[in-house]
C-alpha cells in the first residue's frame, strides 16, 4: 500500500511538473500503435463490412448473369437444382455509359421493381428506392462522380432524376460494379438502379443481360455448387456465368492491398522512430532518474521499488498510449478499408491478434526508452549516483595531447564535451530517413495507378497514407533531433560555463559545442544510411533510392543538428556565466 | 563582578536582592550557585572603595529591610570605564556576556558596538594566531598550541555572531515596545 | 516600476543595516598599477521583479588596492557569492559599477568581458569546478590555451604552477583520483596560469578539511606575500583571518571593514600565557 501510494505520488509529481515529456511519450506511442493497428484491421474491416453489408441486404451467395433473351427457363431450372435456398426474379440490365455533371462513365443499368426482391435487396442509404423516371446511383459510384439526390443523369439519350443511393453486396464496390457485362473481358464501372420500364426504355437496341440473385442453403459451397451441382446441362444452351460472394469479397479486400503495405511498413518505421525518440528522451531523464534511484535507495527502497517507481510512469503511459492507438486505428480503419463508400461502416473491436501485435510493439517500444535507464539507475552503487554525474567519463588522452594545437573551439569542444552521447541518436534518425527515402523510392517504382482512369480514387488513397505516414516520420525524426540538441545543451552546460569563467568567449563556446556534436555525428550519418537501407530491406523490398536523395538527406540533418544545438548554446551565453555555475551541483 | 554589580547599578539604585534576581535571569543555570550572600559582600567591598553608596533603606513585603545602593561619581566614571576597556583575547564568556547584559541594562553602551569592537579585537589576535600557525604547522608543538588559540579564537568569534544577531533582535524589540 | 523607484525602495531600507562601513584603507604594499586593482561603486544585484524583488547586493562601494588580500565574510545569504561574481564579471550588476585595473568592465559585452577574465581574472571555486576528463596539467593549462598562448608555454607554466602548489608529481592525475585539497590546489594553479590581476575565491577551503584548509591557506599567504591581489569570500574565520583586511556583509550591504596586522608580529599571543600563577 505504502509503495503504491509513494509510486502514485511520485507519478503525479513528474506529470505535473514535465507534461510535455509526458505528452510526447504518450503521442509518439500512440502514433505507431495507431499505425500497426490500421494495418492489422485494414483487412478485418473488410470482411467485417462486407458480411454487414450482405446481411443488411439480403446479399446474394451466387449471381448468375445469362445473355439470354428469355431468362424464364433458366430460373426455372435453377429454381430445380439442389442446394438453392431462395432466388430473385430475373433483372434485366445493361452496360453503358452513363453522364453527369459532363463527366462520363461505365455503368451496368440495371431494372427493379418497386417491391424488394427475394435476394440482393439494395440498401438505400440516403433518398429513396426507384420509381418511374427516378435512378438509384450504387453510393460509392454516386460519390465518384459528385452525384446527388435531386441531381440529374444521363442514361442513353434518356435523363432521369437522382432519387436515391444505395448499397448492396451483389457486386464489389466501385468501380469494380459493373456485373451487366457480357462474355469478354470485364471492364470497369458502376451501377445504376431504375424500375424494370424505365430499364427497357433506356435500353432501347441494346441486348443487355438478365440477372438472377441466388441464396444457398450452405453458403460456404459456393464453389462445389458452381462446379459439380449446377452443371451445363442445367445452364441450358445460353452463355451463363456465375459469381459468388467470396469472389466480391476477395475484389473488395483486393483494392486495400496497395494501402496496406503502406500501413503496415510505416507502422513498423514509425515504430522504430519512436524508440528513438523515447531514447533521446530517457538520455535526457538519465541524470534525473539516477538520482531519483539513488535517494529512494538511500532512504532504504529496495530495487524492486526503485524499478517500480522509475517504471510506473511510463508503462502506465504505454498502456494508455496502446489503448489509444488501438481505438483510433480501429476507428480510422474503415475510412481507408471502405474508399468508395460501398460498404457499410465496420468498426467492430480489433481480433486478439491485432491487440496482441499493439500491446507488443507498445511494450517493446517503452521498454527500449524506459527499462534501460531504469536498469542502469538501480545497478549503479548508491553513492556514485548521488555524488556523480549520469554519463560516465571516458578519456581522451592522446586527443587532449593534441589538442593544445588545435584553434580553440576544437580544443575547447574535444577537450571538455567529446564524451556526450548522442551520436546514436543521430545514427537512428538517419537510419529512419534513409528508410523513408527508400520507402518512396520503391513506391516510385510501382505502376502508376492513376493510368488506370477510374481508380483514380484508389492511387489518392495510397498518396494520403504515404503523405501521413511520411509526415509523421519527418515530425519524430526532427522532434529526435530537437530533443537531442536539447539533451546536449542541458548537459554540456556546467562544462560551458567553466570554460566561460576560464574566459571562454560566446563565439569560442558556441563554436565548440557544435565541432563536437558535428564531428562524431558524421561517423553516424554515414553509419545511418546502409543501416536504414538495410532496415528497409527487413520489411520491404530490396530497393536503394538515388545518391541525391540521400546526400540531401544527411546535408539536411547535419545542417539542423548544427542549428539545434547552436541555439541552445547561445541563448546560454547571451546572459552572464554566474548563475549557472552557482546553480550546478559539483 | 565587581564591575558587572556597579554597572547594574548605573540605570538605577537598587538593592542585593534586585540585583541577583537580574544576574540570575542573564546567567541561567550558572547563576544558582549564586547566593545572596556574595552580592552583599560584593556591594559592601564597592561601598568602602567609595564607588557605591547606600541612599535608603527599603521595607520588604516580608523579611528584613533592603539597603539600596547608588552609584557615587567616581563609579560612574568606572561604569564608563570598563564599558570601554577592551576585554583582551582571553576573556571568558561569562564575563564579556554579563558585560554585554550590563550595557543593555544600564544604557551607557550599545551591545552591538561591544560586539564589534570585541570582534575586529578577536579577529586582529586570530590573524597573528593564524599566520603564525600556518608557520608552524601543525605537527610541531608550538603548532599544536597555536592551533588550539586559533580553534578558541574562531569559536569566541562565531559565538560573537549570535550575540549581534539577538542583541540587534532585542535593540529592535526595545525600540518597538 | 523604474530603476530610479527601485533604488529609492533599496536606499530607505539600506538605512537600518549601515552601520558606517570604514573608509578603505590603502593597500600596504606596492601594486603592480598605481590605483586600486578593483573598485566597485554602488554596486547592486537585484532578483525578482516588483513585489518580490530582492537586492541580493545592495549599494556596495569597495576598493581593492592591488596587493591586498581582502576577505569578504558573512552569514549565508547575506549575498557575499553575487558580491564576487559581480567583480569578476560572471554576473551583471543591476546598477552601480565595477573598475578593473582603472578600467569599466560592467558594461562590457560578453566577448569583451571573456577576454577580460582571460586576461585579468582568476576564478577559485568552493567545489573547484575541474573539467572531470582533464588531467591536473590539461586543467591548468586550459585557460592560457584559451588566451592563445602556445602550447609549449602553455605546458610549461602550468609545469611550473604545479610545482609550486605542490602538485608536481600529480601532474597527469585526473581530478577524480585527487583529494579535495589537491584539487583545489590544481584549481588554484589553474586560476595563476595567465598572471591575473586579481583572483577571486569562493569559499576556497569550504569543501575541505582543516589540514587541507592548512595548504590552501598557506598558498594563499605565499600569494599575498608575491604582492598577488586576492578576494575571498569566506564564511570561515581563519581563513578570512588571513587577509589584510575584512569587510562583512549583511543584507548585501558592507557592515563592518576591520584591517589586520601584518604578519610577524605575536604581540597578542602573550595574553594567552599567564604566568603569575
Amino acid at each position: 500500500m505504502g509503495h503504491l501510494l509513494l509510486t502514485g505520488r511520485l507519478i503525479l509529481r513528474d506529470l505535473r511538473k514535465r507534461p510535455g515529456e509526458a505528452v510526447m511519450f504518450l503521442l509518439v506511442v500512440t502514433v505507431a500503435t495507431t499505425c500497426l493497428t490500421l494495418g492489422a484491421a485494414a483487412g478485418n474491416a473488410v470482411s467485417t463490412g462486407y458480411a454487414k453489408t450482405r446481411a443488411a441486404t439480403a446479399g446474394p451467395d451466387i449471381t448468375a448473369v445469362t445473355t439470354a433473351t428469355d431468362p424464364s427457363g433458366l430460373a426455372r431450372r435453377i429454381k430445380d437444382t439442389p442446394g438453392v435456398a431462395a432466388q430473385s426474379d430475373p433483372f434485366f440490365a445493361f452496360d453503358t455509359t452513363v453522364r453527369a455533371h459532363g463527366r462520363t462513365a461505365h455503368s451496368a443499368v440495371e431494372g427493379r421493381g418497386a417491391s424488394p426482391s427475394a435476394v440482393d435487396r439494395p440498401l438505400v442509404t440516403s433518398g429513396r428506392w426507384v420509381r418511374p423516371g427516378g435512378a438509384v446511383l450504387e453510393r460509392g459510384f454516386a460519390e465518384a462522380l459528385g452525384v446527388r439526390v435531386g441531381d440529374r443523369v444521363t442514361v442513353g439519350e434518356r435523363r432521369y432524376r437522382v432519387v436515391g443511393t444505395a448499397i448492396s453486396a451483389a457486386t464489389p464496390v466501385y468501380p469494380w460494379s459493373d456485373n451487366a457485362q457480357g462474355p469478354g473481358p470485364s471492364d470497369f464501372g458502376g451501377r445504376i438502379w431504375l424500375t424494370a420500364a424505365d430499364t427497357r426504355e433506356a435500353a432501347g437496341d441494346t441486348s443487355g443481360v438478365h440477372l438472377i440473385y441466388l441464396r444457398l442453403t450452405d453458403p460456404h459451397a459456393t464453389k462445389r455448387w458452381q462446379n459439380t451441382v449446377f452443371t451445363p446441362d442445367r445452364r441450358g444452351e445460353a452463355w451463363v456465368n456465375t459469381h459468388t460472394w467470396q469472389g466480391v469479397l476477395q475484389t473488395d479486400t483486393a483494392m486495400i492491398r496497395n494501402t496496406r503495405p503502406a500501413l503496415v511498413v510505416g507502422g513498423w518505421l514509425l515504430a522504430v522512430a519512436a524508440v528513438v525518440t523515447l531514447t533521446a528522451l530517457a538520455t535526457v531523464r538519465a541524470a534525473r532518474d539516477n538520482r531519483r534511484a539513488a535517494l529512494l535507495r538511500a532512504v532504504g527502497a529496495g530495487p524492486g521499488t526503485v524499478t517500480a517507481v522509475l517504471l510506473a510512469q511510463y508503462l502506465l503511459l504505454t498502456l494508455l498510449a496502446t489503448a489509444l492507438g488501438l481505438t483510433a486505428g480501429t476507428l480510422a480503419a474503415p475510412g481507408l478499408v471502405d474508399p468508395s463508400a460501398g460498404l457499410l461502416d465496420a468498426a467492430g473491436p480489433p481480433d486478439s491478434g491485432t491487440v496482441a501485435a499493439a500491446v507488443l510493439l507498445a511494450v517493446v517500444v517503452a521498454a527500449t526508452g524506459a527499462v534501460g535507464p531504469a536498469v542502469r539507475a538501480v545497478r549503479t552503487s548508491t553513492v556514485r549516483a548521488l555524488a556523480g554525474p549520469a554519463n560516465p567519463l571516458t578519456r581522451h588522452r592522446r586527443l587532449n595531447t593534441l589538442t593544445a594545437h588545435l584553434p580553440t573551439p576544437l580544443l575547447l569542444g574535444i577537450r571538455l564535451l567529446a564524451r556526450r552521447p548522442g551520436r546514436a541518436v543521430l545514427a537512428a534518425t538517419t537510419i529512419m530517413v534513409t528508410a523513408l527515402l527508400t520507402w518512396h523510392a520503391e513506391l516510385d517504382k510501382r505502376p502508376d495507378f492513376s493510368r488506370f482512369g477510374p481508380v483514380e480514387v484508389r492511387a489518392e488513397q495510397t498518396g494520403q497514407v504515404l503523405v501521413a505516414v511520411t509526415l509523421a516520420l519527418v515530425a519524430l525524426s526532427t522532434l529526435n533531433t530537437v530533443l537531442l540538441g536539447w539533451s546536449t545543451a542541458a548537459q554540456v552546460r556546467h562544462a560551458l560555463t567553466v570554460a566561460r569563467t576560464l574566459g571562454a568567449t560566446p563565439g569560442q563556446v558556441v563554436s565548440a559545442l557544435c565541432v563536437t556534436q558535428l564531428l562524431p555525428a558524421v561517423p553516424g550519418l554515414l553509419a545511418g544510411v546502409p543501416a536504414g537501407l538495410g532496415l528497409y530491406w527487413l520489411f520491404g523490398s530490396t530497393v536503394t533510392p538515388p545518391g541525391t536523395w540521400l546526400l540531401t538527406a544527411v546535408l539536411t540533418v547535419l545542417l539542423a543538428v548544427g542549428a539545434l544545438t547552436a541555439l541552445p548554446a547561445w541563448l546560454h551565453t547571451r546572459g552572464p556565466a554566474g548563475r549557472v555555475i552557482e546553480a550546478e551541483p559539483a | 563582578m565587581q564591575d558587572v554589580v556597579l554597572a547594574l547599578l548605573a540605570k538605577e539604585p537598587s538593592h542585593g536582592y534586585d540585583l541577583r534576581a537580574r544576574l540570575v535571569a542573564a546567567l541561567g543555570p550558572l547563576g544558582e550557585t549564586l547566593n545572596a550572600g556574595q552580592i552583599y559582600v560584593t556591594l559592601t567591598r564597592l561601598e568602602k572603595s567609595g564607588l557605591v553608596v547606600q541612599e535608603r533603606e527599603d521595607a520588604g513585603m516580608r523579611g528584613p529591610r533592603r539597603k539600596v545602593y547608588g552609584l557615587t561619581a567616581a563609579g560612574q566614571e568606572r561604569v564608563a570605564e570598563w564599558m570601554t576597556e577592551g576585554a583582551g583575547p582571553r576573556a571568558d564568556v561569562t564575563e564579556f556576556h554579563l558585560k554585554l547584559v550590563a550595557a543593555a541594562e544600564s544604557g551607557r553602551a550599545d551591545p552591538l558596538a561591544l560586539v564589534d569592537a570585541r570582534r575586529r579585537e578577536l579577529m586582529r589576535s586570530l590573524a597573528e594566531a593564524q599566520q603564525a600557525a600556518l608557520a608552524h604547522g601543525t605537527d610541531s608543538e608550538a603548532g599544536l598550541l597555536l592551533e588550539g588559540i586559533a580553534l578558541r579564537l574562531q569559536a569566541d568569534l562565531r559565538w560573537l555572531e549570535a550575540c549581534e544577531r539577538t542583541w540587534a533582535a532585542r535593540g529592535k524589540g526595545g525600540e518597538n515596545g | 516600476m523604474t530603476r530610479d523607484g527601485l533604488r529609492a525602495g533599496s536606499r530607505s531600507r539600506r538605512g537600518t543595516g549601515d552601520r558606517g562601513a570604514g573608509a578603505a584603507p590603502a593597500g600596504r604594499r606596492p601594486g603592480r598599477t598605481t590605483g586600486p586593482a578593483l573598485r566597485a561603486v554602488g554596486l547592486s544585484r537585484a532578483y525578482g521583479q516588483d513585489e518580490s524583488l530582492v537586492w541580493g547586493v545592495d549599494g556596495v562601494d569597495l576598493e581593492v588596492p592591488a596587493g591586498q588580500t581582502l576577505a569578504v565574510t558573512g552569514p549565508s545569504g547575506c549575498g557575499k557569492s553575487t558580491l564576487l561574481q559581480l567583480l569578476g564579471g560572471l554576473d551583471r550588476p543591476t546598477e552601480g559599477e565595477v573598475w578593473l585595473d582603472g578600467r569599466r568592465v560592467d558594461d562590457l559585452g560578453e566577448r569583451a568581458l571573456a577576454r577580460m577574465r582571460r586576461r585579468s581574472v582568476g576564478f577559485v571555486f568552493q567545489s573547484f569546478h575541474l573539467m572531470d576528463e582533464l588531467t591536473a596539467a590539461e586543467n591548468v593549462e586550459l585557460p592560457a590555451l584559451l588566451a592563445g598562448v602556445s602550447p609549449r608555454t602553455a605546458r610549461r607554466r602550468a609545469a611550473a604552477l604545479l610545482d609550486r602548489v605542490g602538485l608536481a608529481d600529480r601532474a597527469r592525475h585526473l581530478p577524480a583520483e585527487l583529494s579535495g585539497g589537491q584539487r583545489q590546489r590544481v584549481a588554484i594553479a589553474r586560476a595563476l596560469v595567465n598572471e591575473p590581476l586579481v583572483v577571486l575565491a569562493d569559499e576556497p577551503t569550504g569543501n575541505l578539511d582543516s589540514a587541507a584548509t592548512h595548504d590552501i591557506l598557506r598558498l594563499f599567504g605565499e600569494l599575498r606575500s608575491a604582492g598577488q591581489t586576492l578576494v575571498i569570500v569566506t564564511h570561515d574565520e581563519r581563513v578570512s583571518a588571513t587577509a589584510d583586511r575584512v569587510v562583512s556583509l549583511r543584507d548585501g550591504t558592507l557592515a563592518g571593514d576591520t584591517p589586520l596586522p601584518a604578519d610577524g608580529g605575536a604581540t597578542r599571543l602573550g595574553a594567552f600565557l599567564s604566568w603569575e600563577d
